[in-house]
């Protein structure tokens, strides 16, 4: 992990990008680095404002050294910059079922259910707090600290993409206290639109990339989420996906035999092209079909930001 | 060929290294005695089985290598002539130091399976 570390150190110095900004300052907070996590932190902020990420990382941090105002707004604003940030809103609705305020931290999870329908971490936390408040008087559960509320202090869990939907939101503006309306109740909704579209476009980058003839994203199940391929590749995405699926469980295998953790990224070359696939912790990868003279580490680069919009954390 | 491999086994960067025939059957390999050599070659057999499936559906020509990489280690697979080598990796492992330093591995693997 040193190493690792101290490579993104370098990049960020010669090769600037939000996603390397990101991964060295998640690598800084695991090794309990706060102060430079932090420094790191407000360095991308500077120079990509527009990252989400970002400020649900600082907020991590904040909140593991005990600033939990802070960590509040840093959340907020992370919504602001992508109301679907998963990461995120999971963390924000811990928050604020900390704070006590249960209600608010209900309207947060169904926002996220909007765009990530059945996801069972929601649901559950969800039914624990809806069963909060169920028969029990507002007051006497804001009275009392949520069980769960711990779990606000805990890196919160990966993010998926899905698709828009704001439906909910007129409730979220019912139950927001006017005194501390949570960020995300209406311009947190908002930017899934625009959120939508930094998705596509970090993705797209990548895909646009010389030498790439196909990208696609593929779910845990090998299916295609998102696809692009030049005319030349047209139609080989759902084998592209299949296959890379098939190749991550054989490799997952070999890693558990060998006893590391599997790896995120793997290259397949061959004579006439290559297969780039990378995976972050939300168990969506992006896969590449590339040219043999294609760079894996210039590819690397633009599939984590992808991953990251895609809400890996 | 198992000084071959144990030669292999202390360039830096390799963890251990294993040979296995088309079929995923164990040839030769120097691995730590805790790792099940059997499995691995022929979850390795399975692996390649799946890349060449994916190289012929994608049209782009006979697999030369695989690798993957990790914080805490990885995996690179190479062709060794009729055989194929599985070399575990460290995390300190340089990928394209060792694609380099393994070349006259291969060729003398190569050439070993060919006498």
């Amino acid at each position: 992990m040193e190493s690792e570390i101290d490579r993104l150190r370098k990049k960020v110095e010669n090769f600037p990008s939000p996603s390397s900004y990101n991964r060295l300052a998640e690598l800084l907070h695991l090794a309990k680095q706060e102060g430079e996590a932090e420094a790191v932190c407000r360095k991308c902020i500077k120079e990509f404002p527009r990252n989400s990420q970002v400020y649900a990382l600082l907020a991590d941090i904040q909140l593991s050294t005990g600033r939990r105002s802070e960590a509040g707004l840093s959340l907020k604003a992370s919504l602001e910059r992508d109301g679907r940030n998963y990461a995120a809103a999971r963390m924000y609705a811990d928050y604020l079922a900390e704070a006590r305020d249960v209600q608010g931290a209900i309207a947060q999870l169904k926002l996220v259910l909007s765009y990530r329908p059945n996801d069972p971490p929601v649901l559950q936390r969800l039914g624990e707090l809806e069963g909060q408040l169920k028969g029990v008087p507002l007051g006497a559960v804001q009275a009392q600290r949520p069980a769960a509320a711990p779990a606000a202090a805990q890196p919160a869990p990966r993010a998926a993409p899905a698709p828009s939907g704001s439906g909910i939101r007129p409730a979220q503006q019912a139950t927001a206290r006017p005194a501390d309306p949570p960020a995300a109740s209406t311009s947190g909704t908002r930017p899934s639109t625009s959120g939508s579209g930094v998705r596509r476009s970090a993705f797209d980058t990548l895909a646009a990339e010389g030498g790439v003839r196909a990208a696609v994203v593929v779910d845990p199940q090998g299916q295609v989420v998102m696809a692009r391929a030049l005319p030349t590749a047209a139609g080989r995405e759902d084998a592209l996906a299949a296959f890379s699926s098939a190749i991550g469980i054989a490799m997952a295998d070999i890693a558990r035999l060998a006893k590391h953790p599997t790896p995120a990224s793997w290259v397949l070359g061959a004579e006439q092209g290559q297969v780039l696939s990378f995976q972050r912790d939300n168990g969506f990868s992006v896969v590449a079909l590339a040219d043999p003279t294609v760079r894996p580490a210039m590819l690397e680069l633009r599939a984590r930001q992808a991953l990251i919009d895609l809400g890996a954390t | 060929m198992q000084d071959i491999l144990g030669e292999l086994n202390r360039v830096r960067g390799v963890g251990g290294c294993l040979l296995f025939n088309s079929d995923g059957l164990l040839m030769e390999s120097m691995l730590r005695s805790d790792v099940d050599e059997q499995a691995l070659a022929a979850s390795g057999g399975a692996l390649i089985a799946q890349a060449t499936r994916m190289c012929e559906a994608l049209g782009i020509g006979r697999q030369t290598a695989f690798s993957a990489n990790g914080d805490q280690g990885g995996v690179m697979v190479l062709a060794a002539g009729q055989a194929t080598l599985l070399v575990l990796l460290d995390p300190s492992a340089n990928l394209a130091l060792l694609r380099l330093e393994l070349k006259p591995f291969l060729e003398r693997i190569t050439s070993r399976l060919t006498l």
